[in-house]
């Protein structure tokens, strides 16, 4: 736990020591502000296909969602003049193939983007550093069913690094065999995020080389996902210090316990503006950093002291029953979201 | 002679009859409010011509009201002893007993009779005067004639408080005076043998009889009455409050109301009883801490016995560290500060321990909810050598472990104080005191987090008078303030370690001069801060948590100071005050160089240099005039005006709505300005003639420089380059106080209501050095609208009856506009600082107090106090936040601190 989260969660301490604080949902209808731009994007050493959100902003009633930005132009540039155009896919996505510009530690990247009402936004110049690999990843459950997960690496001795970690998990889903005569059983891959609304971040900038052993990285509650087998993709982002301040700050302002320890929140800054007009807000970040990808599977065998139940058993009823009393994705597993029947490669 | 016997005792029954039917049928019409038994009864034997005798320790001790119109002489004795266990009869000749029901034979009415003929009883009114003699110097240490200096204090015999507001009066010359808000007086007379009258209302009047050689000193201890109990001591300090002083602003704490006022869980506190008064205020319910007209908390020097306190919370600020047991006397200054005082903007609060008692061993406490304390008091040398020792303690961490939650249960929470306070009347001229103080708080949740903090203080002072005209006071004191954050297990346990060292030496003397119209007060003061490094330590096997050690350095700073309190003339009186001070910044630390003409930020460092211990790395000084003028159209009403500038060089830098313990104390530097704040404040007094009835109004403006400020978001904790996140305002308050309080009567209190407005505008050079586009705006603590009320109803002497409300405006908060999501992440997007407000805030608390103390002077006594805070259980909202709920929508939610009822009872003892 870091420091400021140590602050952050305060309120608990009102609530441990008894003294009735209490927490309730309210109405909050306000005037809002006028709608703004959003915008998240990164190029990594990764040669994959990387995608850029352009969202503008939504209110807190049920009928304002944010809503994507259609037909935007985003063209990435680096420090040797390559440009490169972003295609555009459903729903504010757009993809970067890296056909001509590539992520290169040590590149300098900035994007353009120009909007449909022909307003145009770009990103501060960002380099990208250098990798840091991963050197060990492992996990360990406590008894309140948690995995944690946690990273060995070293820093070089005289590199500044500002690290961040993601995690990925695919998850393997038998359906329920269909009988004699029926077709056989599907096996599904399922991916999910862990989830990001906290960022694991770490920085560094000790002279002699510093070797991080055990550093949290990620945590996930152990319930009947994992039942069967797992695999945890970690990846390990060395980034730069406006990014990383800037993921320090949506901790902060994203995370509120409404504590009377809260810092006061304000409006995250990133490192994107509109070129005509600077005083008006575009939210979000574009950065330029390096990954190393690490791989953890996890079998429900390794954890200690904890019954792992099967979500397809008959009596487990969390996941809503189907009309055979069986949850729906038991029988047909591409009924979960972001099932997939494609195994991948390092499973 | 069977028959001659039963005749004559025939005829003496018939006659007495007859006599006592026309005696209980004499007519009686007085009005009687408020007042004594003994007293009524004498009265009603004027009226009625007769004689009453009573045991004067088994009277009823209360007062009574009644309005008798033509009323029998027997219908108004039965009123005035209903409800009691005391009967009366007639005797004959003109003669009525009043005995206990169970006790009225024939000889307890002989023995009562000839006890009241012989002398052996008296009326209680009677009774009030105590005769004492006392003799200060040697005979010939001063020529004949010389006028000498006493200098006295008047203490209450049982608590040892100092006594408000009583009055010396020398009958041989008709001169008189009356003690301050310390308790204090001083009175001249010339040498020879004078007769001193020392009366309070409530006590037992004494006569001393004062052979006086010499300049010195005098304590005179009153012993309460129990007859007149009921007074309270705010009628004398409603005399010095409105009439008396040229301070404006000046607030004074009466201890036995404070530990009477309802409190969350029944714990008296001197800082949560100060938020009752007009101008002062909190950001909410928990947070340490409390605002003066608008200012930041660290704007107020909080001193307890003279020595500063940089934390005065127990238990994340629920509490304050003050043992309200040991405490003497509360003073705030908010308007006016006198030059003797120095180094905040808003207020000083002065805490004042009591000595421990020269003559007698006592002890006092009480055992609440959550905490109990005591104090113990006696002499080691007969009024000579006197401690104080006194302690406190929480047992809230016993309960923990039977919660449900099992986080809850694994936590661990405790605080507690201990002080002890050694006071030496070397001589009638000389005294020395020495306090040690020590305050420890833990927290720990679970095995997540936690906090402790510890304050000490270890101080000694010496009282010289030197003679009639001229006393010194010499103080030094060592204070060490020490706090750490904690993560208690794993890979990434550590502690996070800051805190702050303050050593002090003061030297202040007191001239009077001109004939007295004069009181100078000149002295220097030195303090010596030390701000202990922010360090950053992993726990053993915390593989994942790198070491930081960030120096803040230190500083120095001198105050020369002078202070007149002049009695111009009958009508006007001046005080007038100009401090000078000198701040040096000191290392250990790295001052980092940016560019010019680029904001300060990381990536604009050029350069840093390192200084020691023992370099200054900047200097700032300057004049703080302070003029205070009091203009008396009669006794009873006067106006006052004031101007103060004042200088702070010590910060608080704390970003969070409430200070946490961690919060860091840096001293000015080159980046970090000292404040400056220049106050004006004009008000008008007014009593009425019996001080029942204090009015008040005052207002004030104040504008402030370099007001700290910060960026958005900022990362404030082992941050090297502090500088990056601070940013430099100026603000501004002003506002209006209005009081009526009533200080005498059945029904005593006050209310209080105060518009206020502090207001901030940061306008740099740059985008990132601007807060909401220059414009002024609300400061975290702005709350326009407060208002008190403050009852207390002395039902009869053991019971009594408080409440009080308290109303103000929401804070002022930021609140999210709309969100929006990226990479997974829901992040809102927030208003312009300070723009929207929470919900007004209110609260009523009742209380209600079984004072069975009041039956008797000494031995054990006891009172019970049942108190109910937040009697109609409001959730008062501390503030607004947003979350992403289960559904993945993001909603708005309240958080209440304390949103419900809290019952609480505390039983106090004394002995």
């Amino acid at each position: 736990m870091t420091t400021n989260s140590v602050i952050y969660n305060c309120v608990w301490v009102l609530v441990a020591v008894g003294i009735s604080g209490c927490i309730k949902e309210v109405s909050f209808k306000q005037e809002t502000s006028p709608s703004a731009i959003a915008i998240y994007g990164a190029i990594t050493n990764d040669p994959r296909p990387q995608e850029l959100a352009i969202v503008q902003t939504g209110g807190f009633e049920k009928d304002d969602a944010q809503r994507p930005v259609i037909g935007a132009v985003a063209i990435l540039q680096d420090d040797l003049g390559n440009k490169e155009q972003y295609i555009e896919m459903a729903d504010g996505r757009y993809i970067l193939s890296k056909t001509i510009v590539k992520g290169v530690p040590g590149r300098t990247y900035k994007i353009e983007i120009v909007l449909p009402d022909g307003k145009i936004i770009h990103s501060n110049p960002e380099k990208m550093p250098a990798v840091l690999p991963i050197e060990k990843l492992y996990g360990r459950n406590d008894s309140t069913q948690t995995l944690t997960l946690y990273a060995d690496m070293t820093i070089p001795g005289g590199q500044e690094a500002w690290v961040r970690w993601e995690a990925d998990r695919v998850r393997l889903l038998r359906e329920l065999p269909k009988g004699p005569f029926g077709p056989p059983p599907k096996i599904c891959y399922l991916w999910t995020h862990f989830s990001r609304q906290e960022a694991n971040l770490f920085h560094s900038n000790e002279i002699n080389d510093y070797h991080v052993i055990g550093q949290d990285v990620g945590m996930s509650n152990i319930n009947s996902t994992f039942y069967e087998r797992n695999c945890i993709q970690m990846y390990q982002f060395s980034t730069t210090a406006a990014s990383y301040n800037f993921w320090g700050d949506v901790q902060k302002a994203a995370n509120p316990k409404g504590t009377i320890f809260d810092t006061p929140p304000a409006a995250v800054k990133g490192n994107l503006h509109y070129v005509s007009d600077p005083d008006t807000p575009v939210f979000g970040f574009f950065e330029a950093m390096s990954v190393d990808t690490a791989r953890l599977f996890v079998y429900r065998d390794e954890f200690e002291g904890i019954i792992v139940t099967d979500p397809c058993n008959l009596n487990y009823s969390s996941y809503g029953l189907a009309s055979n009393g069986y949850a729906p994705e038991c029988i047909d597993c591409l009924l979960k979201e972001s099932a997939t029947l494609e195994k991948p490669w390092f499973w | 002679m069977y028959r001659y016997l039963l005749v004559i005792f025939t005829t003496t029954i018939c006659f007495v009859s007859l006599r006592a039917q026309s005696l209980y049928d004499i007519a009686i019409t007085a009005k009687f409010d408020e007042v004594q038994i003994p007293a009524v009864l004498a009265e009603l034997e004027r009226k009625a011509g007769v004689h009453i005798y009573y045991h004067p320790d088994l009277i009823p001790a209360y007062k009574v009201s009644f309005d008798f119109q033509k009323s029998s002489l027997k219908v108004a004795l039965q009123q005035v002893l209903e409800g009691s266990n005391m009967r009366f009869t007639n005797i004959g000749n003109d003669k009525i007993v009043i005995g206990p029901k169970d006790q009225m034979n024939s000889a307890y009415l002989v023995d009562l009779v000839a006890g009241w003929e012989s002398g052996k009883y008296q009326s209680p009114l009677l009774m009030d005067l105590l005769e004492k003699n006392l003799i200060i110097g040697e005979t010939g240490a001063r020529v004949s004639g010389s006028k000498l200096l006493i200098k006295g204090e008047i203490k209450d015999y049982s608590t040892e408080e100092a006594i408000v507001g009583a009055t010396v009066f020398v009958r041989e010359t008709g001169d008189g005076t009356a003690t301050d808000e310390n308790g204090k007086f001083n009175l001249k007379v010339p040498t020879g043998t004078w007769s001193l009258l020392i009366e309070y209302i409530g006590y037992q009047s004494v006569l001393v009889k004062l052979t006086a050689n010499d300049d010195g000193n005098m304590t005179i201890v009153l012993n309460p009455n129990p007859l007149q109990l009921t007074e309270v001591l705010v009628k004398g300090e409603a005399v010095q409050r409105s009439t008396n002083s040229t301070n404006l602003g000046l607030e004074k704490l009466d201890v036995k109301v404070m530990r009477e006022l309802p409190s969350l869980l029944g714990e008296s506190d001197v800082v949560k009883s100060l938020l009752y008064l007009p101008g002062v205020s909190t950001v909410g319910e928990g947070s340490g801490g409390f605002n003066v007209r608008g200012g930041n908390i660290d704007q107020n020097l909080v001193m307890q016995d003279g020595m500063p306190l940089f934390n005065a919370s127990h238990a994340l600020g629920f509490f304050s560290v003050f043992n309200a047991d040991a405490v003497d006397n509360v003073t705030l200054y908010k308007g006016h500060i006198p030059a003797q005082y120095g180094g905040r903007l808003s207020s000083v609060l002065d805490v004042g321990l009591k000595d421990g008692n020269r003559f007698g061993w006592h002890g006092n406490g009480s055992v609440g909810v959550i905490s109990s304390k005591a104090v113990l008091e006696g002499p080691i040398i007969k009024d000579k050598l006197s401690i104080l020792v006194g302690g406190r303690g929480s047992y809230i961490g016993y309960i923990l472990p039977q919660v449900r939650n099992r986080s809850v249960a694994r936590s661990a929470t405790r605080f507690n104080d201990q002080l002890a306070k050694i006071t030496w009347r070397i001589s009638p001229k000389a005294t020395f005191r020495v306090l040690g103080v020590n305050t420890y708080d833990y927290f720990r949740y679970d095995n997540e987090f936690g906090y402790d903090w510890q304050n000490q203080q270890l101080g000694a002072s010496l009282d010289l008078i030197h003679n009639s005209h001229f006393s010194t006071s010499v103080s030094v004191s060592g204070v060490r303030y020490k706090a750490s954050l904690f993560d208690p297990e794993g890979n990434d346990a550590f502690s996070l370690i800051s805190g702050i060292d303050n050593y002090k030496a003061k030297i202040e003397n007191l001239l009077l001069t001109g004939q007295d119209k004069h009181s100078l007060r000149f002295g220097v003061e030195a303090n010596l801060f030390d701000t202990a490094p922010e360090q950053l330590e992993p726990k053993e096997g915390a593989t994942a948590v790198l070491p930081k050690k960030v120096e803040r350095g230190g500083g120095r700073e001198f105050g020369f100071f002078v202070q007149d309190e002049w009695k111009f003339n009958p009508r006007i009186s001046i005080s007038v005050g100009l401090r000078y001070s000198l701040f040096q910044q000191t290392g250990p630390v790295t001052v980092y160089n940016y560019e010019p003409n680029a904001p300060k930020e990381d990536e604009t460092v050029v350069g840093e240099e390192t200084f020691s211990a023992s370099d200054v790395v900047k200097s700032y000084q300057g004049f703080e005039p302070r003029a205070s003028v009091k203009y008396s159209f009669d006794e009873y009403t006067s106006v006052k005006g004031s101007y103060n500038l004042l200088r702070q060089y010590v910060h608080l830098i704390s970003n969070t709505a409430a200070p946490t313990p961690v919060d860091l104390w840096q001293v000015s530097g080159p980046y970090l300005p000292p404040q400056v704040a220049d106050q004006y404040s004009l008000g008008i007094y007014k009593n009425t003639e019996n001080t029942m009835w204090e009015y008040s109004l005052e207002g004030y403006f104040k504008k402030i420089k370099n007001q700290p400020e910060y960026k958005d978001l900022p990362d404030l904790l082992l941050n090297e380059r502090l500088e990056t996140e601070l940013l430099q305002g100026k603000g501004r308050t002003w506002g209006a106080e209005v009081s009526i309080r009533k200080a005498t009567g059945k029904w005593t209190g006050w209310v209080s209501y105060t518009f206020s407005r502090a207001e901030v505008q940061v306008n740099g050079t740059y985008p990132s050095e601007t807060i909401n586009g220059g414009k002024w705006y609300p400061s975290g603590f702005d709350k326009p609208h407060q208002l008190s009320v403050v009852g207390r109803c002395q039902i009869n002497p053991r019971n009594i009856f408080n409440f009080n409300f308290t109303y103000n405006s929401g804070r002022p908060i930021t609140v999210p506009l709309n969100y929006y999501s990226i990479n997974g992440v829901v992040i809102p997007n927030y208003s312009e600082r300070n723009s929207f407000r929470i919900k007004d805030y209110h609260r009523l608390d009742l209380a209600y107090t079984i004072d069975n103390s009041k039956a008797k002077v000494k031995g054990w006594r006891g009172s019970l106090t049942f108190s109910v805070y937040n009697i109609y259980a409001r959730k008062n909202p501390f503030s607004v936040f947003f979350k992403r709920n289960n559904n993945e929508r993001v909603s708005a939610y309240e958080l209440s601190v304390l949103g419900t009822v809290m019952p609480a009872m505390t039983y106090n003892f004394t002995f």
